[in-house]
């Protein structure tokens, strides 16, 4: 192949390149996009035939410069990133030396190449089917190469590659669910510059209320059985303990840093844990958040994966930082007791506080307690004060600073669920109760169509749990106390008032929640996204052994070795057979297939047509050899000619076809 | 598409396959393509697809990304199925070898192979050539008969045998390559190479000066011709000489005129291709210029007559001289 490339196959891969490149070239630093916006505009200039293909020297300088620029933009080769940059750059200077047909060859490969990143970046079904619109593209330009007279039909390359990926699909999704998953076959650089998400392990008193203007997803809950109320959603995340005045944070020490995982020795305080209620099974599908945490309800249950560890402070924990989504089936016990003996130092631990600071809230506190019969009247006596005092449920709390729980306490009185949980806890220590800070998420919206409950980022909630003496650690939340709407109802209820929610997003379509069928349809988006997630991005080994033990009990990797190899087989042969079937039979005119058809039922009969015989000769024998038949036959062939030979416009094939039918009808009756 | 990169490029040549191809596609007039002679294998894009194929499989299964293995295995689907696609892109056609051009030795030499679809189908993006020689690219769509030339080299006078046509397709992903190496039994009448000389073998028939001085009174002008060394000055046609920069002589159409035989006896110590070679030449000359001549080659001897079908008779006569189908 030494040709100069069809002009149609250089058009049909600059339209893929732009498709393919769009959306990667949105995550990637702005310059990047300069160079391919010029080499593109360079080629289109080439195109037009208004401009000539670039001296070698300064394609060169170009690779030279990018070169730099991506060292000097990621200064190290061991992310994924700059590799990425250098496909995406490679594949734009491409362009310059897209002569000939064996460069247009290389640049499709490139292009199937790039549209596999984004997989690595966005999975969701709407990105997925673009990405395979792009793939149709690039295919079309494929097409395009090799077609003679591109000029006669210049659609020709897409709908030829429609076809052929239509053709390919039922292959490609027998091997998508057979083929075995293997684990990683070595370690790769991850994508390392994604934004973390959702929670963090630090929590000030206005941070939580930055989540809570982001619609995105957080993660979805399925239920085995029943569905726990909503008082009950109380998604745990990370537990806070270390208090410096104005941020919580998370302190890994000697009580809370070992991790259980299933199949390990189990630690001691595992022991210390009641189940009271009968555990409820749910599966959770995390979306990525680029941190360990998982979010379970309380008490949750050590899961099965060896990758999921279980903290002493009762939540789980993953291995490495999400990056991809993941399931896994969990168990939480609604009522239990944990923790029933603290030791004194675990104790000590969950009452420390800066030395000095607040002191109006520590005499507070202090006073409090003195006046209480005993711990749990004195949390009693706290949300009491929230509830009685003019609390304000708000995410425009205004901001606060140097001491900053006295001032809330005593002063400013407006806060979100970050405010309440963090003066709560402090309240708390300061009163001589163990006492921790939990953030996580609350609540979640039920998808009847899905039959699952959705979290997103603005359900991220925080609240308090402290020690009592007898029943282990008690979930505590102040927030209820205030605005008890919240719990029952949803943050948006809660902040219905204010208009505050989501109110940075426009147009929101969550926000027009009042119209029944727009959520109707959400529902179904969501239903579906989720069906999406669940069972094509999270198709996982563990999930194609469950599906596929179903129809074969015990099935190994071995037999799916096996089963994707004849199945492969299967299919080609049915394709071959589809494809390579004989279509003579277009040839004829309709008219002609009638007759066609009319032979056929007689050749059944033992009467079959003779080579030399036209359709009245053959008529005539027929007749003869089945006077039962003659007049329908004689009928039928008088019809026949007059509208093969003579056009007749009166009789219509339907009418043939009919005729055909009737004949077929007395043949099948019994002989009377 | 040189002999390097044909698949069959190293063995093509030998023996062993070219008997094993004579007796797996035998010689035909008419030859429809089908299982049996059509040839199938990954083009050089192929093996890079695959290679593409594979990596990304490897990138799904390190990375856990099962939208990527939906990727490779939509890459191995298209590929497979456009195997499928690319081998009844042949099947199904119909070749049928044609007429011969006319063609001298050292000449190309146009075959007229028509194509035509037995099974109703579509064909795209054949090419169709001789080994070696002009590839010649065509469409069978939305008709089901087409005629090509085909053009390669003539080598030598006599019959020409061009060897196996190669029907060619990519079509319509350039993953695979399919081809046919047919035999039609087609042969072309390969005419000696003319070469130049001064003056023609001509044997006086009759008066001489009757022939020098033929018809140059007569009043019709019949045309020019190139000079040759005895012609009268007078009869040179100045302005076609400066227009075709070598001598031209007038000529005038003569009804009795004089009869010319091209003796081959005339040469003498030249070898018998280079005789042949100037008895080309001058039928040729002879011929265009609408002379009769006649010519006498050792046993046959073709009176002198002008005309289409005596040019070709006598060309023929000459090209087939001392070969066994004279």
């Amino acid at each position: 192949m030494t040709g100069l490339a069809a002009r149609n196959a250089l058009a049909w891969m600059l339209v893929a390149q732009v498709a393919v490149l769009a959306p990667m070239l949105l995550r990637f630093p702005w310059w990047i996009s300069v160079v391919c916006f010029c080499c593109g505009l360079w080629r289109v200039l080439i195109y037009q035939q208004r401009s000539t293909y670039p001296h070698w020297s300064i394609k060169a300088i170009f690779v030279f410069l990018t070169l730099a620029g991506l060292l000097l933009q990621w200064k190290s080769l061991l992310s994924l990133e700059p590799w990425i940059g250098l496909l995406l750059l490679m594949f734009s200077l491409k362009l310059l030396e897209m002569q000939r047909v064996r460069d247009v060859y290389q640049a499709i490969l490139l292009g199937y190449f790039v549209a596999l990143t984004h997989f690595l970046y966005d999975q969701s079904f709407l990105s997925s089917c673009y990405t395979f619109a792009c793939v149709l593209m690039i295919t079309a330009g494929l097409v395009g190469c090799q077609q003679v007279r591109a000029d006669l039909r210049p659609w020709l390359p897409l709908q030829k590659a429609a076809v052929l990926i239509f053709q390919a699909v039922p292959l490609m999704l027998v091997f998508f669910v057979l083929f075995p998953r293997l684990a990683p076959l070595w370690s790769i650089p991850q994508a390392g510059s994604m934004a973390v998400t959702g929670i963090s392990d630090q929590m000030r008193m206005g941070s939580i209320s930055e989540l809570t203007q982001s619609s995105k997803l957080a993660f979805r809950a399925t239920f085995a059985d029943r569905l726990p109320g909503s008082q009950s959603l109380y998604w745990r995340g990370l537990v806070l303990n270390e208090f410096d005045g104005e941020t919580w944070s998370r302190q890994s020490s000697s009580h809370n840093s070992n991790l259980y995982r299933s199949g390990r020795r189990a630690p001691q305080w595992l022991s210390d844990r009641e189940v009271i209620s009968e555990p409820v099974r749910y599966r959770i599908l995390m979306e990525p958040s680029q941190q360990k945490w998982l979010f379970t309800l309380p008490m949750v249950m050590p899961a099965a994966n060896w990758k999921i560890g279980l903290s002493s402070e009762q939540h789980l924990v993953f291995s490495e930082p999400i990056r991809n989504r993941i399931g896994f089936n969990v168990q939480s016990a609604l009522r239990y007791r944990v923790d029933t003996n603290l030791s004194q130092s675990e104790r000590a631990y969950y009452l420390r506080l800066p030395a000095e600071g607040n002191p109006q809230s520590r005499s507070f506190a202090r006073r409090l307690n003195e006046s209480s019969a005993d711990k749990q009247a004195v949390a009693e006596a706290v949300l009491a004060f929230f509830r009685q005092e003019q609390f304000y449920y708000t995410l425009r709390p205004g901001r606060l600073e140097g001491e900053t729980i006295d001032q809330f306490l005593f002063a400013s009185r407006r806060g979100f669920c970050g405010h309440f949980a963090s003066s709560f806890t402090f309240l708390m220590r300061a009163a001589g109760i163990p006492a921790r800070v939990v953030v996580g998420y609350q609540g979640g919206e039920f998808n009847p169509v899905g039959n699952y409950i959705e979290v997103r980022q603005f359900d991220a909630h925080a609240w308090s749990e402290i020690w009592l003496q007898g029943l282990g650690w008690v979930r505590m939340d102040p927030t209820a106390a205030v605005a008890p709407e919240r719990i029952e109802l949803g943050i948006e209820a809660a902040l219905q008032e204010e208009g505050s929610f989501l109110e940075n997003i426009p147009v929101f379509w969550l926000k027009l929640r009042g119209f029944a069928w727009l959520t109707e349809v959400r529902f179904q988006i969501g239903a579906w996204s989720h069906y999406w997630n669940s069972f094509v991005v999270g198709y996982d080994p563990v999930m194609q052994l469950n599906l596929l033990s179903r129809f074969w009990e015990g099935i190994q990797i071995q037999d799916l070795a096996h089963l994707t190899l004849l199945s492969f087989v299967a299919m080609m042969f049915l394709l071959a057979i589809v494809l390579l079937r004989s279509v003579k039979g277009r040839h004829y005119s309709e008219i002609v297939l009638v007759f066609n058809e009319f032979s056929a039922l007689f050749a059944l009969l033992g009467y079959p047509r003779l080579k030399h015989e036209g359709p009245l000769d053959y008529c005539h024998r027929l007749a003869l050899q089945r006077p039962d038949l003659a007049e329908a036959i004689n009928e039928f062939s008088e019809h026949y000619i007059a509208r093969s030979y003579a056009g007749d416009p009166a009789i219509s094939v339907k009418a043939l076809k009919r005729r055909i039918f009737g004949l077929r009808l007395r043949l099948l009756k019994p002989v009377s | 598409m040189n002999a390097k990169q044909h698949p069959f490029g190293r063995w093509r040549d030998s023996a062993r396959f070219r008997s094993w191809l004579n007796r797996r596609v035998p010689p035909q007039k008419e030859i429809t393509l089908y299982l049996r002679n059509i040839f199938i294998l990954p083009s050089r894009q192929g093996v890079y697809f695959s290679l593409l194929m594979i990596v990304i499989l490897i990138a799904g299964i390190n990375y856990q990304n099962s939208l990527a293995h939906a990727l490779a295995f939509l890459l191995m689907s298209l590929f497979m199925v456009s195997m499928l696609h690319t081998y009844r892109n042949l099947s199904g056609l119909v070749i049928v070898a044609g007429k011969a051009g006319e063609a001298f030795a050292g000449d190309e030499v146009d075959f007229t192979v028509t194509l035509s679809c037995a099974g109703g189908r579509q064909h795209e993006a054949l090419t169709v050539y001789w080994h070696g020689h002009l590839q010649t690219q065509a469409d069978l769509v939305d008709k089901s008969e087409i005629a090509l030339k085909v053009r390669t080299n003539a080598t030598q006078r006599g019959w020409f045998d061009p060897g196996r046509l190669t029907i060619e397709t990519g079509f319509p992903l350039g993953l695979f390559r399919a081809w046919a190496l047919v035999d039609l039994d087609c042969k072309a009448l390969v005419y000696p190479r003319p070469v130049a000389e001064d003056s023609p073998p001509l044997l006086a028939a009759g008066d001489s000066d009757d022939f020098y001085l033929r018809g140059e009174h007569s009043d019709d002008f019949a045309g020019v011709r190139n000079y040759a060394p005895g012609d009268l000055v007078r009869a040179v046609s100045w302005k076609a000489s400066a227009r075709l920069g070598k001598l031209m002589v007038k000529e005038y159409a003569s009804s009795s005129g004089s009869l010319k035989w091209l003796d081959w006896q005339l040469y003498e110590g030249v070898d018998e291709e280079t005789r042949l070679s100037h008895l080309t030449y001058w039928v040729n000359e002879f011929s265009e210029q609408g002379e009769s001549f006649g010519i006498s080659i050792p046993g046959v001897e073709i009176q002198p007559t002008a005309g289409e079908s005596h040019r070709q008779e006598v060309l023929r006569t000459l090209a087939l001289f001392g070969t066994d189908a004279a």
